[in-house]
């Protein structure tokens, strides 16, 4: 199932490296992946079979970072 | 059975590690791991504390580099000339750009002799001595000709950012080198005025150039580098005519050259080395041969056409 989050406070390269390894931990399926580095501010699209609620709690804890659904 | 637990600390050093982000994917790839029992971050790299028997400290640099981070047990500063060395004999893709000026500049050197050998002959025609009297000269001529053009060509080949820092040494350097070498040897064939007069303008133009990467200050710099080698060459070679200039010329070039490839050099460490943004656009072989040949042609004229030295004549 496709979901769409923005993800607030990533400011450079390795916070997308970051957020990618924690996906590929927990088995999520990226669909896309970007990085506005003025706006602090990433938009990623998944693929997964994870509840919305879930996705968002793991990354906030494994990554300090605000995820909201949109 | 008891187990002996050889706890070992040891500092890795990580100096691409820019930001918070940075630690947490190292956290992770050192939590995956067994046997670690602590690790602190510091300003350039990580303090490890783990059981050696669980688990090596390869391994652990191992994982940070999968993660695409730098790690080492020396503090990675530049290379030393010794590790680049051997890096190029083996990297032939990385030096890529090096290796296509190496041989452009031998297939150069070799295809410009032929202009050279012209010359000697319709000198030679109304001058029997003109061989033993512009061999020296004519040799130095082409080596200037092909390593100042090695040198820019290798510049230019790499589209890339200019400090200001950075383009002042290559305007200065290639100016300099410019106007110094040409300027002597012009100078020793035809004199002071005319020597002079072609290594200023030689090592103006290459200097202004060649330093315009980085904006006014470069240009000024390679123009005034331009200046002083152009001037200065034709005195070193004329004010050492009664004192064995011929002796003095071979280690007189291999000096220059080394300064040219110095600053190839330190293009490479400081321009293209670790930097994604920098783009490869290499001029071909044929631009390459057909402005040396066009250059060597020009100075030829001129050696011919305008009043000889006391050297030659």
């Amino acid at each position: 199932m496709e979901a769409t989050f923005k993800i607030k406070g990533m400011h450079c390269k390795s916070c997308k490296a970051l957020v990618e390894d924690v996906l590929l931990d927990i088995g999520v399926k990226i669909v896309s992946l970007t990085v506005d580095e003025t706006k602090k501010e990433g938009t990623l699209k998944v693929n997964t079979i994870l509840k919305p609620e879930e996705l968002t709690k793991t990354l906030k804890e494994e990554t300090g970072y605000v995820v909201t659904k949109i | 059975m008891w187990s002996q637990r050889f706890e070992m600390k040891q500092k890795i050093y990580c100096p691409d590690i820019m930001c918070e982000s940075c630690n947490k994917v190292i956290e992770r790839a050192l939590a995956k791991l067994q046997g670690i029992q602590s690790y602190i971050f510091r300003e350039d790299s990580v303090d490890v504390e783990f059981d050696e028997s669980l688990i090596k400290v390869e391994q652990i640099m191992g994982a940070i580099r999968e993660k695409g981070y730098r790690a080492s047990l020396e503090p990675l500063g530049k290379k030393r000339i010794k590790e680049r060395a051997k890096e190029f004999l083996h990297d032939k893709q990385k030096y890529q750009i090096e290796y296509q000026m190496l041989r452009n500049i031998t297939v150069t050197f070799l295809l410009l002799l032929v202009l050279d050998a012209l010359f000697i002959y319709y000198k030679g025609r109304t001058e029997p001595t003109a061989f033993s009297n512009y061999g020296w000269w004519l040799l130095y001529l082409t080596v200037a000709v092909v390593t100042v053009a090695g040198a820019i060509w290798h510049f230019k080949a790499y589209k890339a950012q200019y400090t200001c820092m950075v383009g002042m040494m290559i305007g200065m350097t290639l100016g300099m080198q410019t106007g110094i070498m040409f300027g002597a040897i012009l100078g020793a064939t035809n004199g002071f005025f005319v020597g002079a007069l072609v290594g200023m303008i030689m090592g103006v133009g290459v200097g202004a150039y060649c330093g315009s990467c980085c904006g006014v200050m470069g240009i000024m710099e390679g123009m005034m580098a331009g200046v002083m080698g152009g001037t200065m060459g034709p005195m070193i070679t004329l004010m050492m005519f009664n004192d064995r200039v011929l002796w003095f010329m071979p280690l007189f070039m291999f000096f220059n050259v080394a300064i040219l490839i110095g600053l190839s050099y330190m293009i490479f460490e400081e321009v293209v080395e670790g930097n994604n943004e920098v783009v490869r656009k290499p001029w071909g072989l044929a631009v390459f041969l057909g402005g040396c040949g066009i250059v060597l042609a020009v100075l030829l004229l001129i050696i011919l056409l305008t009043p000889p030295s006391i050297f030659v004549a």
